[in-house]
């Protein structure tokens, strides 16, 4: 699970819209691009593209999706 | 058929929808909506396949093959698909609440994706421009 809390919020971001319905995406993208953005400015990093953003945190993103689904799981477990 | 040679059903089946969405299409069958949901439901399945074979394990240089293949053809046809409802002046409104722009924010998913998992980056590269940003080591 990432540990610093704006990466926190565009990993849930970025999982927020690839889990949304599709009529949300625009507004999940929106989101998203809004927070890479504050990222990288604030890291003094503009010249880093968003995509550049989203491969750099690859590795991030797929720790956080795999604890998403798994207490997805457990929850759906518990509940039947 | 490169479906009939995948080892996993995961991959066989987002190939096999894949395969029946082009047919689809050739046939003109169903119109531009029922095209645009046969699309989001095949990326579903992707999602579930990238995540059995790509994140609940270590994949194999057959799963990344797939993922890449499967991925290069979905952002074909949401391209595709963005430039047909482009040129037709948009999309009606529809029960599922589609735009047009959600139709380029999944493009642009998509288009992550591939960066996410076929990227140029070397993982050394990676690891020091995200200690750049978050000042400390990537988990």
């Amino acid at each position: 699970m990432a540990r610093n809390p704006e990466l926190e919020a565009i990993l849930q971001a970025r999982y927020d819209l690839e889990t949304c319905e599709p009529g949300q995406k625009a507004e999940c993208r929106a989101c998203l691009d809004a927070l890479i953005l504050a990222a990288l400015t604030k890291a003094g990093k503009k010249d880093l593209s968003p995509r550049a953003f989203i491969e750099v945190t690859a590795a991030a993103y797929q720790e956080f999706k795999l604890a998403r689904k798994r207490e997805e799981r457990a929850r759906l477990s518990r509940t039947r | 058929m490169i479906a009939a040679e995948m080892e996993s059903p995961r991959w066989q089946a987002v190939g096999l929808v894949l395969e029946q969405n082009a047919r689809d299409l050739q046939a003109r069958r169903y119109g531009r909506l029922p095209e645009i949901v046969s699309w989001f439901k095949a990326i579903d399945l992707f999602r579930q396949a990238e995540l059995e074979r790509m994140i609940e394990r270590k994949p194999a240089p057959v799963d990344k093959r797939y993922h890449k293949t499967w991925l290069a053809a979905l952002i074909a046809e949401g391209e595709r698909l963005v430039t047909e409802v482009r040129r037709s002046g948009g999309l009606p409104r529809n029960t599922a609440g589609i735009k047009l722009s959600d139709l380029e924010a999944t493009v642009e998913e998509l288009y992550d994706t591939h960066a996410e998992w076929h990227g140029s980056l070397r993982p050394e590269r990676r690891a020091a421009i995200f200690r750049q940003l978050f000042d400390g080591p990537e988990s």
